[in-house]
């Protein structure tokens, strides 16, 4: 361009206002585009995050059906592809924005497993999804189970047979009270009536004495300036005699001095002996009723439990130690009651009464007073000195005197005949009591004898009983399904084997009594401190094992953490009410999810009994040596809730430790009844020198019935107020268990058991209004997961349990294959898309990375 | 004169003055007032945008306690795991909606902090936030945000009278919570309940007991 053509241009005018609206319009323009754009890209940025958070769960709606349904878990299908899916709806979904966006990179990353754990905790994903689902339902269920005592104390009322059983029982207990009372109330009279003997011996000792000083007394009055006048003996005059006050006074005060303290102690006595005979016409009269009582309660016991249908001869000649009890026990209140009549009572009441209102002691205490009130008043001491001189003038011989002595004394009484009365009906009292208790005593000394006997054969045939497992759980799972469990050790090895030496120490030790063989005794007795000392030693180390979660639950309530120890109990809670057990009926009953355990995949049962070649205690032993052979099961049978306890691979294992932790706890729980109930410490006290031993047998014993109970689906209060190991206690046993039931079988056998019933209902509940929280063997399962297990061991166990479970479910479904580890509950997404402006210049980036391209990252879990 | 006149009407000098003045004066005024009503949508859509994100982050993360700082949870870790809230669907609701009235507060200040254009009078405030049961085991979150704001050439539409003098910015959003294993649970709970009810029929009395004797034990440990 020439210059010419350049200064034409500049020169030009027109055409110059459109250029400078360019320049002025276009920079509004732009701002105007600016802002469009960004509503726009704002716009779309939030539909896509909507997008996003949609076709996420979208994804996550593909869950595992069989865990929410058995289990209550949420997972991600392991037969689904959520990738696929999420890709797919994001694709269709972005096309509702038209052109404004570009889909990039769609991709998902599922996260979080079943199993996943994090670095300072274990199991989160798969406890916090328990707490979940455990907030409402656990707690309902626990309120429902556990709480509802009055229902069940209602259901005892109706109960009238047993009822019959429990009046007897209480009769029986009445009537051993009230022997026991007579036999104390007899023991104080009779200690009375020895005071009263002895306290009158020393009187007539004393009368002698005082007969004497007295008439001494007189003598010494008379010759020290005295003399007697024969014309006019009535009319003594004192001033005429010239009689000493002062030697008066002298030797009156130590007539007086010497004699009032026997006084003192013969009123006394009499006191006594008044109080003991007013009371025992009281005492008669309840031993009469207890009597009456326990005959009738006796006799209802006897229709009661002789049943004509099961009465076979060999049970109806047998023992029946109530019977015995109370048949002896009638006996010696009868033989006492024949002797001791209330005539007799009464005779000796009069006679006593009689002496009491004759017994002029007011002659000392009075005088004394009198004197020496009245000292040195000379008439007080002139009509004393009176009244000696004329006894003293009364007679004419020495006889004559001391009679009026004995007369101011104890006027007319005889002393010597009561003296004879009252010895006569002590020794015939004492003779009588003497033989009625040891009538009683030695009935019942008899009979513990054989009950001690019968206690040991009971324990040990409790214990060959199948209370420690159930034979057709035997599942043994192979290494391939359970490859990371404990070893099947049996942490109460030490233990049984200390109850076993009890056992055999405690036999011998009987033996030994029985054959009066001291050194055998002395052998026995070291045996059984031994044994006391190892099975102590066991249990402290069992302790120690234990100890260490309950010092973790108490740590919960000492640092104010009651939310973790919340977590923990419905934790505990939703593993003991979802999985079955070795009491669950597996064709009705349903897990906490409502799943019916029918629909399980469980191992067919195989139900095998294992080889015993040895009886009792041993024979335990030797059973749970013998289950920790492998085995090649997938699955257990029925009692996976054993597993959470125990977590061996043994199904039979597991139950035997479980049926040890609860013998265990209750072995605690059950010390202080035994220490307590009345039947127990009766029965250990009247066994004198082996009464520690009747002790220990029934804390070995009592837990055992207890737990064999809870393992046969009964139930047993958490805190018991009587033992089930007694004469009258196995009376609530056979209403409790049935007289069908392997337990009562086994106890009937023994002599503590030789009580033939009728038939009682399986299974009715029993307890005595005083027991407190009747519970089942679900409910000890589940104290012992919460306060003896960690929460890392539930979890893991419970995961195990669901990984078995859920593999054999979808292995028979659809031959697929469940890991645990693989069950996500969380789905991470990655999209990436462009969008795509009106006004391409803004962007001024490259495709995919530019101001308009976004990668959105979003989580999402169940 | 008349040739002053002639000369005005013939010379057409200065005609490109005049006429630009006029048309530029006219086509300016239209943009500003274009612009402002732009300004005018954005701080509008805004706002609902924010009102959007706060409904939906509530509804999809208020069952984690454990916020790491972060609005949103977008990465679901061991941490918001464990800080799973308890009862959140029941007895915590109230306690969970004024932490998030707090937390929501916050959020709205930042949050509109980053795209706004205007110039705020007052900062940005939540006019409301309710967390409601809608359904057996769903809820729903409602939120209402609201600011005060000016911005660019407002003037112009105050002028005309199309905003108030100091124009107010409401959105509203809500979401539905989701919630799947709290869903499940509650179903399951229903179910039991049920079952108990019906499948033994004299349990009805218990059930009021089983109530009370769980609302206690929640009382216990929640206060």
């Amino acid at each position: 361009m020439n210059k010419r053509t350049k200064r034409k241009l500049i020169r030009v005018a027109k055409g110059s206002i459109s250029v400078m609206l360019c320049l002025v319009i276009t920079p509004f323009l732009t701002i105007a585009a600016c802002l469009v754009e960004m509503y726009r890209y704002q716009t779309v940025t939030t539909s896509v995050q909507e997008l996003v958070d949609l076709c996420s769960y979208s994804a996550l709606a593909d869950y595992d059906p069989y865990l929410l349904d058995r289990f209550g878990l949420m997972a991600l299908s392991q037969n689904g592809d959520p990738s696929a899916v999420y890709q797919q709806l994001m694709s269709d979904n972005l096309g509702v924005l038209g052109q404004a966006v570009t889909p990039g990179i769609l991709s998902t990353t599922p996260a979080n497993p079943l199993s996943g754990s994090g670095s300072d905790s274990t199991y989160d994903v798969i406890r916090n999804q328990i707490t979940d689902f455990s907030e409402t339902t656990v707690l309902s269920e626990f309120a429902y189970e556990e709480l509802n005592i009055d229902e069940l104390m209602d259901k005892l009322n109706d109960l009238t047979g047993l009822s019959k059983v429990a009046e007897a029982a209480e009769a029986v207990a009445g009537l051993a009270s009230s022997v026991e009372a007579l036999v104390s109330s007899a023991n104080n009279l009779i200690t009375s009536l020895q005071s009263i003997k002895d306290n009158i011996a020393t009187m007539q000792s004393n009368y002698t004495y005082l007969n004497n000083n007295m008439y001494d007394m007189i003598q010494d009055l008379s010759s020290s300036g005295f003399e007697l006048v024969e014309d006019d003996p009535s009319t003594p005059d004192v001033n005429e005699r010239d009689v000493s006050y002062d030697d008066f006074i002298y030797y009156y005060s130590t007539y007086l001095d010497n004699n009032l303290y026997y006084s003192n102690n013969l009123n006394t006595a009499i006191n006594n002996i008044s109080t003991a005979l007013g009371n025992l016409p009281t005492q008669i009269s309840a031993l009469k009723d207890a009597a009456v009582s326990a005959k009738e309660a006796a006799q209802a016991a006897k229709n009661k439990t002789v049943g004509s249908a099961q009465a076979d001869q060999s049970t109806q000649q047998a023992a029946d130690p109530l019977e015995t009890i109370v048949t002896a026990v009638e006996k010696s209140i009868d033989k006492a009651l024949e002797k001791f009549q209330e005539q007799t009572v009464d005779d000796l009441l009069s006679g006593v009464s009689s002496f009491m209102s004759n017994l002029n002691m007011s002659f000392y205490t009075d005088s004394h007073q009198d004197i020496f009130a009245a000292y040195p008043v000379p008439q007080k001491a002139k009509n004393m000195i009176n009244t000696f001189m004329n006894i003293a003038l009364s007679g004419t011989d020495e006889a004559n005197i001391r009679q009026q002595i004995e007369s101011q004394i104890y006027g007319t009484f005889d002393v010597g005949v009561v003296s004879k009365f009252i010895d006569e009906i002590k020794n015939d009292f004492q003779a009588t009591v003497d033989d009625a208790q040891s009538n009683f005593t030695g009935t019942i000394q008899s009979s513990l004898t054989d009950l001690l006997n019968g206690l040991i054969g009971a324990i040990q045939g409790l214990f060959n009983l199948d209370g420690f497992y159930n034979p057709e759980m035997n599942a043994f799972l192979s290494d391939a399904v359970m490859a990371e469990t404990e070893a099947a050790s049996n942490p109460f090895q030490q233990i049984l084997d200390s109850i076993n030496s009890l056992m055999a120490a405690a036999t011998s030790f009987i033996e030994a009594i029985s054959g009066l063989d001291f050194f055998a005794m002395l052998t026995a007795v070291k045996n059984l401190f031994d044994a006391v000392k190892s099975a102590i030693s066991g249990l402290v180390t069992l302790v120690n094992q234990k100890i260490t979660k309950i010092t973790q639950v108490v740590g919960y309530f000492a640092n104010d953490d009651l939310i973790s120890l919340y977590d923990l109990f419905l934790m505990s809670s939703y593993v003991t009410y979802n999985l079955p057990n070795r009491t669950s009926n597996l064709s009705s009953d349903s897990a906490l999810t409502g799943y019916a355990y029918s629909q399980i995949p469980f191992s067919q049962y195989e139900g095998v009994t294992l080889p015993v070649d040895v009886q009792g205690v041993a024979a335990v032993i030797q059973l749970i040596a013998d289950m920790a052979n492998g085995g090649s099961d997938e699955m257990f049978k029925g009692a996976e809730l054993e597993y959470i306890v125990a977590g061996t691979q043994s199904e039979l294992m597991n139950q035997a430790i479980t049926f040890m932790d609860i013998y265990f706890i209750r072995m605690i729980l059950d010390i202080p009844a035994v220490l307590t109930d009345p039947n127990v410490t009766s029965m250990a006290a009247l066994f004198n020198i082996a009464s520690w031993v009747i002790l220990i047998i029934v804390i070995i014993g009592e837990p055992l019935v207890d737990t064999i109970l809870l393992v046969n689906g009964m139930s047993v209060p958490i805190v018991k107020t009587s033992c089930y190991l007694t004469p009258i206690g196995i009376g609530k046993l056979l209403a409790k268990a049935g007289s069908e039931s392997p337990i009562c079988k086994q106890l009937s056998q023994s002599t503590l058991g030789q009580i033939p019933v009728e038939s009682v209902p399986d299974s009715v509940p029993f307890t005595d209004p005083s027991d407190f929280l009747n519970t089942s063997y679900q409910t000890y399962c589940l104290l012992i997961i919460m306060f003896e297990l960690s929460e890392e061991e539930i979890l893991e166990r419970f995961s195990d349990i669901v990984q078995l479970e859920a593999a054999m479910y979808y292995k028979n479904t659809d031959e697929s294959v469940f890991d645990l580890d693989e069950a996500y509950t969380t789905l991470e997404t990655s999209s990436t898309f462009t969008f795509n402006s009106l006004f391409n210049f803004i962007d001024v980036g490259d495709s995919g990375s530019g101001l308009f391209t976004k990668t959105l990252t979003r989580e999402h879990g169940y | 004169m008349k040739k002053f006149y002639s000369v005005l009407m013939n010379d057409d000098g200065g005609e490109v003055m005049i006429e630009s003045t006029i048309v530029i004066v006219i086509t300016i005024s239209l943009m500003l007032v274009m612009i402002s009503l732009g300004f005018l949508f954005y701080q509008q859509a805004m706002i609902k945008t924010v009102a959007n994100e706060i409904a939906s982050g509530i509804a999809s993360d208020y069952k984690y306690s454990e916020r790491s700082g972060s609005y949103h949870v977008s990465d679901i870790s061991y941490t918001q795991i464990n800080g799973l809230r308890r009862y959140r669907t029941t007895f915590l609701v109230n306690d969970m909606k004024s932490e998030y009235d707090s937390i929501a507060a916050s959020y709205v200040i930042d949050r509109v902090a980053l795209t706004n254009l205007g110039l705020n009078s007052s900062d940005p405030q939540i006019e409301s936030l309710d967390i409601k049961m809608i359904n057996l085991g769903r809820m729903r979150v409602d939120v209402v945000v609201s600011m005060e704001s000016d911005f660019l050439f407002s003037g112009l539409l105050k002028s005309l009278d199309i905003i108030d003098e100091t124009p107010t910015f409401t959105g509203s959003a809500s979401a539905e919570c989701m919630d799947l294993t709290s869903y499940a649970s509650t179903v399951n709970f229903q179910r039991y309940i049920v079952n108990k009810f019906a499948g033994e029929g004299s349990i009805g009395d218990s059930i009021v007991d089983i109530y009370y004797s769980v609302s206690n034990l929640i009382n216990t440990f929640f206060g």
